[in-house]
């Protein structure tokens, strides 16, 4: 059997689409759990793992899980001892830095050498701006992150973008992209050798799922 | 804050280490005493070596300018030369070899046992125990043999029932860095997706080389290139791709040679043709072991034919390292529900 790590939030409705796709009708079940935690697929010998996505490295890296879902931002700034197997090219976002429209209007940032960010990704930021030679400040916050420049927590943030909306609400713009980030299907490296013949069979259900259902898009 | 009490010490323990109470003690001589008692059996002899090397003598497992990640650093006083905690027992060995060469006879067979030092992005280790055996100035697959069996041997003594080990070729490795990619870019992308297993990253380069279509075909399969020795050669059977047939020769030699030393072999010994080595230094066969229930590595080791060459001399080696630290983590059994 394989315990499969899936992170609640954004990623869930097109990775069951994925998954129905390839094969584990029983995924379905994940969009209306209600309290429980836990779901089982028999088309596979599957069982699922409803976590926060950025727990999923922790139950793979750990052995908790044999296999999971979770975006290369969490990858990104965590980066994990496990396996990295595919792109699922699904729940498709970017990392941007983003400020008032105010500051924006005069601001520059190539002459930036010093600033201060509130984030849920410190270690990108910190990796991004040092590398570019700019000192920088990070806030780490773990919600809502927008709220910082209102507040005067931080002038700046970085954070997810999919649609600019939540930005758009609260009077920011982004300025700079950071990185473009996408699901990926990960494994812990214990399990990868010991039930081979497991992921590999769900492994080649899915990348057949992904190449059909970008076909039919 | 003269005249005042002294502050009151808060009993704190640094992270990534840890105590060993009676039982845990107890537990890591057990462990040890089964690496002492397989390996003795052979004639390897026990060595204590320091805690505190130079630098210089860990950086021949890298790309020379640049340093193992975690290791602990300091400078030596006066001299101001760059000393470092052990963070790995290998190099240590050649570089006590290295120095008594003209007074000892080869081969030598030695183990050790301790801590090594290094610490993790999330500093989640610090301290971890290590036992280990190197057979120094022997080429060939029956030292291989040797050493390998001899891991499963203490394994069985540690009462490890259900573990696998996967074997690696540093050579086929080598031929795979060595194909014609088109520039350093993309060799740097496939050595990624190859360290990753990401077959698809690795399609899509693999799928531009000036490589014969049936090689391609073996290529970018590497990740799932993982089973018994039958499984992989039935997947395979059809490659006359040179590396390839070259490793898989290896390794008939090698269950051939173990059929003295560890009769079950097929059934503890599986093939990792995608595997990556954890250490650079390795030349030849290389393993990694795992077990049921441990999320991590529990033994590692290989070949490593001219991690001697920085002292500018050349011995054949072979050796094997137990992560005890992570053999004596409790494993919890997962509830059915």
């Amino acid at each position: 059997m394989l315990t499969f790590a899936i992170p609640k939030g954004r990623i869930l409705e097109p990775l069951v689409a994925l998954l129905v796709e390839g094969g584990v009708k029983e995924a379905q079940g994940l969009l209306n759990l209600e309290r429980d935690l836990v779901l089982s697929a028999r088309s596979f010998d599957l069982r699922f793992l409803i976590v926060r996505d950025r727990d999923v490295p922790t139950y793979i890296a750990g052995g908790g899980c044999d296999l999971g879902v979770v975006g290369s931002d969490v990858l990104m700034e965590q980066s994990p001892d496990l396996y990295e197997l595919m792109d699922l090219q699904v729940g498709a976002c970017s990392l941007k830095l983003a400020e008032p429209q105010e500051l924006a209007e005069t601001d520059d940032p190539s002459i930036w050498t010093r600033v201060c960010v509130a984030t849920k990704y410190p270690r990108i930021t910190q990796r991004f701006f040092r590398e570019r030679g700019v000192e920088v400040e990070t806030v780490t916050l773990n919600g809502s992150v927008e709220l910082a420049p209102i507040v005067g927590l931080a002038p700046r943030i970085v954070d997810l973008v999919s649609t600019g909306m939540t930005l758009k609400q609260h009077g920011l713009v982004p300025v700079i992209d950071i990185m473009e980030c996408s699901a990926r299907l990960v494994a812990n490296k214990a399990a990868f050798r010991m039930k081979k013949t497991e992921i590999e069979r769900l492994y080649l259900a899915l990348r057949g799922a992904k190449e059909s259902l970008n076909a039919k898009a | 804050m003269s005249g005042s009490q002294p502050a009151r010490l808060v009993p704190l323990l640094p992270g990534g280490v840890c105590d060993l109470l009676p039982e845990g003690a107890k537990r890591l001589r057990e462990l040890e005493g089964a690496i002492r008692q397989n390996f003795g059996r052979l004639g390897y002899q026990e060595v204590v070596l320091p805690t505190i090397e130079y630098l210089d003598t860990f950086l021949a497992d890298t790309q020379k300018d640049e340093l193992p990640a975690g290791i602990f650093g300091f400078l030596e006083p006066f001299t101001g030369r760059l000393l470092a905690l052990r963070q790995d027992f290998t190099p240590q060995i050649a570089r006590l070899v290295a120095s008594r060469l003209k007074f000892v006879q080869l081969p030598m067979r030695l183990l050790y046992l301790g801590p090594t030092f290094g610490q993790d992005g999330d500093g989640s280790r610090l301290e971890e125990h290590q036992g280990g055996a190197e057979l120094i100035g022997e080429a060939g697959i029956k030292a291989d043999a040797e050493v390998l069996g001899t891991v499963c041997l203490a394994l069985k003594a540690m009462g490890f029932e259900r573990f696998k080990v996967y074997i690696g070729d540093a050579v086929f490795v080598k031929s795979l860095l060595a194909l014609p990619f088109q520039d350093n870019a993309t060799r740097h992308a496939f050595c990624s997706a190859w360290r990753q297993r990401n077959l698809e990253a690795l399609d899509v380069i693999v799928e531009k080389l000036p490589i014969d279509q049936q090689t391609k075909g073996i290529l970018v399969n590497l990740p799932f290139l993982v089973g018994s020795r039958d499984a992989l050669k039935g997947r395979v059977s059809s490659s006359s791709w040179r590396p390839l047939q070259k490793s898989l020769q290896g390794v008939e030699g090698l269950f051939e040679a173990l059929e003295d030393v560890l009769p079950e072999a097929e059934k503890c010994i599986e093939l990792d043709l995608g595997a990556a080595p954890k250490h650079a230094y390795y030349t030849g066969l290389f393993f990694e072991v795992y077990a049921e229930g441990f999320p991590q590595l529990i033994a590692l080791g290989g070949r490593y034919d001219q991690l001697f060459s920085v002292f500018e001399t050349n011995v054949p080696a072979v050796g094997a390292g137990f992560k005890l630290s992570a053999i004596m983590k409790v494993r919890r059994e997962p509830v059915n529900f």
